[in-house]
């Protein structure tokens, strides 16, 4: 991508950039430096919404500040305030924005009637959110209306999610699921009333608002099963993702603050994240997948230029949550990863100590080693699920991707960036031909906040090198044995020639920053994406890693024996420079 | 550069303020300005644990809109079993509605009264030793004030507790020992370096131990400590680290001093389980700093390896980004430890003892 004159900035505007996290505040400042938009300075520091300080300004203060002394930019007041708009004389800053996820997820009840069809279609609804299920109410539920009542009223959730019945379908079994919640709602004290959706059949919801209007406010979206065959989430997703807003973050200690400061609420980390992934599907004309390992939550994001699919999962991260991956997996899968011998109380007392200090970070190159572990199987945990989500309503959950974007502080921190690349190879076993880049500096949802109303600024910003391009990666797949070869890969035609066998992951260097011309002739049996056995000469670039060869097969499978399983990770590690 | 850093306060004596709350509102049964006991009631609400949905108009029969006119009761009515709550007046005697227990009418919709049985009372206890400074919103709890040492914890199992300390490991590094565990050791909080057998807590439970503070326990341990009746508090960490030396002075220190354990689990708003030794004093203490940039001089605690529960102090505050010596860089300072060694640790990894 290049700038022409003409392609120039006319708004001349700075903006100041703010993404609170759960564990970290990283705050940007974008502006105008010789008629291009400049990544002018970041910083990052704890943040501050919880005990003792429960004020999420201290937190920007502190960052801002900093960002003040990098750069000789008075950007708050003497009373810590923000200078808004931009001064002649150089200080303040003419827009703040505000990415946030540092508030607990909508605690949400689910009540729907068939788990299979409106319950299964909320689901996906909420999981683009940062929600969290505390109960579900269906037709399979056993419990009987009183007990349904009481749990109702002992849970007391946030959110009540109503839904249910195809357009025109069934009203009898859904009015009284709503009867219910009714009753749950008027044994509830006023000021402990959940805010309730419905997203059901689509002609009750006068019925709905009429039974349930005086107890609580009745936000209304579409269906999310208008019909057996059709699902239809993208309404609902958008009044959950406001309702995240208006209840959680707008509840944040300290907000109403940052909200004078800024023209606009807070976005939801994970929105933003959405956003500049389908940017740059749009961009690409191709499929883009994003991963960000939060502290708290993690996000997947499958964008091509016309969809996005967002799943947001707040009962996995590298955070508070990362204990909940004890429930899903034994340590022995997490020991899997690893070159070394480990117990697996040691892994479980190092989860849950993560848990308690998220903010923490690792010191020693076996705790490190540990960490990468855990990512990759809380990554692997989530785009699994999501990918069978969405083959289950008819997408292809696995299908190739044209980039991958991932953020989150144990990638970016990753001391070798062949590290982080691994981890991702490792826990999402992509195919095809792809490239991957890191958000190293954190800034991916702040510039999906810019994407829409300066996208020149999102182009400028990201020529400037804010992300860290890793290089581009080829994973044959096909059936075979250790050692057949897989894919021939000639550089530079004549220049280099690299035989990758099966079971091999193999880095090729390209040599230079330009982009050069690669030949990849895969095997007979094996498939690059352009059919078994066809090859193809693609121009690539050389990237922080270089080309990678992933010929390891697919799923990845790894050595029963203990000595032979160690030798192998450890043979992967010393291959990509990790 | 002013970088905020998690902080852990271990102050021998300082001025505590403790919110006590009841899960919904109720009753305050204590005044402001009263002084008040740890096992003393301060507040109380009913724990409805069932629903009762009453058909009441169908039991009428008459039209669910014309229920409100046969009410004798209003939403929030304390009702007893047998009480009746509608009738409808005939020709010939009268149709009633009656409770079929004792509770509250909690709501009244679409032909039916809803009833909240109270099956049992929740009586909060102050579990510490002060003075009611204020109430919360009338009938939500109090805030209760002391003075005396206050030790924050890296995690609790749930439940709180209240008795006399008692030192059950000779130093902050040992385990208990099963064998420790004896009539002396009844009704007291036992104090040790770690907890490391998962057997300690049944005898614990058996010997009529009030609570355990360890500085680490496995998290195998963990899962199981919330089935146990006493509060185990963990003030270092899970696994097998050794208690902090100024907690486990401090600890020893108060051998013999009556203390309050809190043992919520941290949640997202930041609270953390403590230790309360309420200490009479006299006016002018303070309450613990907070907020506090590290800066030198300051005592810290490092909470990852390979300097887990090290303290030391705080000797150098670099302006910039360091590089690890896994080759990241982060902000940080350099600590001098106990043994004299100096070492870069990130401000991410540090614990500021207040």
């Amino acid at each position: 991508m290049t700038t022409t004159a003409s392609e120039q900035p006319t708004s001349q505007a700075s903006f100041l950039v703010a993404d609170c996290g759960a564990t970290n505040t990283t705050v940007v400042l974008f502006d105008v430096v010789d008629g291009v938009y400049r990544l002018i300075a970041r910083a990052t520091t704890p943040t501050t919404v919880a005990a003792p300080w429960s004020d999420v300004v201290l937190g920007l203060q502190q960052a801002i500040t900093h960002i003040s002394q990098r750069t000789g930019r008075p950007l708050l007041n003497e009373r810590g305030t923000l200078i808004k708009p931009a001064r002649r004389d150089g200080s303040g800053v003419d827009h703040f924005i505000v990415v946030a996820s540092a508030a607990p997820p909508l605690r949400t009840l689910l009540v729907g009637l068939f788990d299979d069809v409106s319950i299964n279609s909320a689901r996906r609804a909420l999981t683009t959110s940062y929600t969290q299920e505390i109960d579900c109410f269906s037709l399979s539920d056993r419990r009987n209306e009183r007990a349904q009542v009481a749990a109702l009223i002992e849970k007391q959730p946030d959110l009540i999610f109503l839904t249910g019945g195809t357009d025109g379908g069934a009203e009898k079994r859904l009015l009284e699921m709503a009867e219910m919640v009714n009753l749950g709602l008027g044994a509830l004290a006023e000021t402990k009333r959940p805010q309730v959706v419905f997203a059901g059949n689509r002609h009750l919801r006068q019925q709905v608002g009429a039974l349930i209007g005086d107890r609580a406010v009745v936000r209304v979206a579409d269906n999310v099963r208008p019909t057996l065959e059709t699902e239809q989430i993208d309404d609902a997703a958008e009044v959950i993702s406001r309702l995240y807003q208006d209840v959680k973050l707008k509840s944040l200690p300290g907000i109403h603050e940052v909200n004078e400061w800024s023209n606009q609420s807070p976005t939801p980390t994970a929105r933003a994240f959405a956003d500049i992934v389908a940017y740059f599907a749009a961009l690409h004309q191709g499929r883009v997948l994003g991963v960000d390992l939060g502290s708290n939550s993690v996000t997947l994001v499958t964008a091509t230029a016309d969809s996005v699919n967002l799943t947001v999962r707040t009962d996995l991260g590298m955070g508070r949550p990362v204990v909940n991956l004890l429930d899903k997996v034994e340590p022995a899968a997490i020991a899997h990863w690893l070159s070394y011998e480990i117990g697996q109380e040691v892994i479980r007392d190092f989860i849950v100590n993560k848990s308690v200090h998220p903010q923490t970070i690792p010191m020693t190159e076996a705790e490190l080693r540990l960490e990468h572990a855990i990512a990759r199987q809380v990554i692997r945990q989530v785009a699994t699920e999501a990918a069978a989500d969405l083959d289950r309503v008819g997408q292809n959950g696995a299908s190739p991707f044209r980039l991958l974007l991932a953020r989150g502080a144990t990638l970016a921190n990753a001391p070798r960036p062949g590290q982080a690349l691994l981890i991702l190879l490792d826990a999402l076993q992509p195919v095809g031909i792809f490239s991957v880049a890191l958000d190293r500096y954190g800034l991916l949802p702040a510039l999906g906040t810019l994407a829409r109303r300066e996208p020149l600024a999102v182009v400028q910003a990201l020529e400037a090198g804010t992300l860290l391009d890793l290089g581009w990666v080829v994973v044959p797949t096909g059936p075979g044995q250790p050692g057949q070869e897989v894919l021939n890969v000639t550089v530079n035609p004549g220049a280099l020639k690299v035989d990758v066998g099966y079971g091999e992951i193999a880095v090729v260097p390209l040599g230079t920053a330009q982009p050069v011309e690669v030949s990849l002739q895969p095997a007979r049996r094996f498939d690059i994406g352009f059919g078994p056995g066809q090859g193809k000469t693609v121009t690539l670039r050389q990237g922080a890693v270089g080309l990678v060869v992933d010929a390891r097969g697919r799923p990845l499978s790894l050595p029963q024996d203990e000595t032979a399983r160690r030798n192998q990770i450890r043979q992967w590690l010393w291959d990509m420079g990790a | 550069m002013k970088y905020f850093t998690r902080s852990t306060v271990v102050q021998s004596l300082t001025r505590i303020r403790r919110e006590r709350l009841l899960p919904q509102n109720g009753e305050v049964v204590v005044r402001v300005g009263q002084d008040v006991a740890p096992m003393q009631v301060v507040a109380r609400t009913a724990l409805e644990t069932d629903i009762y949905l009453l058909p009441a108009s169908d039991q009428l029969n008459v039209a669910p809109e014309d229920l409100p006119q046969y009410l004798l009761v209003d939403e929030g009515t304390i009702v007893e079993q047998g009480m009746i709550l509608a009738e409808k007046k005939q020709f010939l005697g009268r149709k009633t509605v009656t409770s079929p227990v004792d509770g509250v009418v909690a709501d009244v919709s679409n032909g039916r009264i809803i009833l909240k049985q109270t099956l049992d009372w929740l009586e909060l206890r102050a579990m510490l030793k002060g003075r009611v400074v204020s109430s919360i919103a009338v009938d939500r709890g109090v805030v209760i004030e002391t003075t005396g040492s206050l030790i924050q914890a890296m995690w609790g199992s749930g439940q709180e507790g209240y008795g006399t300390i008692k030192i059950a490991s000779e130093t902050a590094h040992d385990p208990l020992n099963v064998n420790g565990l004896n009539g002396e050791t009844a009704g007291r909080i036992l104090v040790t370096g770690k907890i490391d057998r998962v057997d300690i807590l049944a005898r614990a439970e058996e010997g009529n131990v009030r609570g355990l503070i360890a500085g680490s326990m496995p998290a195998t341990i963990c899962q199981m400590a919330a089935s146990f009746s006493f509060p185990v508090i963990l003030t270092d960490g899970i696994g097998d680290q050794s208690m902090a030396q100024p907690i486990f002075q401090l600890l020893q220190a108060s051998e013999g001093r009556e203390a309050s354990l809190f043992g919520q689990l941290q949640d997202h708003s930041g609270n953390r389980p403590e230790i309360i030794i309420p200490l009479e004093a006299g006016p002018g203490v303070e309450a613990p700093p907070l907020n506090k940039p590290i800066a030198v001089g300051q005592t810290v605690r490092i909470l990852r390896p390979p300097y887990s529960s090290q303290v030391g102090q705080v000797v150098r505050v670099y302006r910039h980004a360091q590089m690890t010596p896994i080759h990241t860089r982060a902000h940080g300072v350099d600590v001098r430890l106990a043994d004299g060694h100096v070492v870069f640790i990130p401000s991410a990894n540090l614990d500021i003892i207040t």
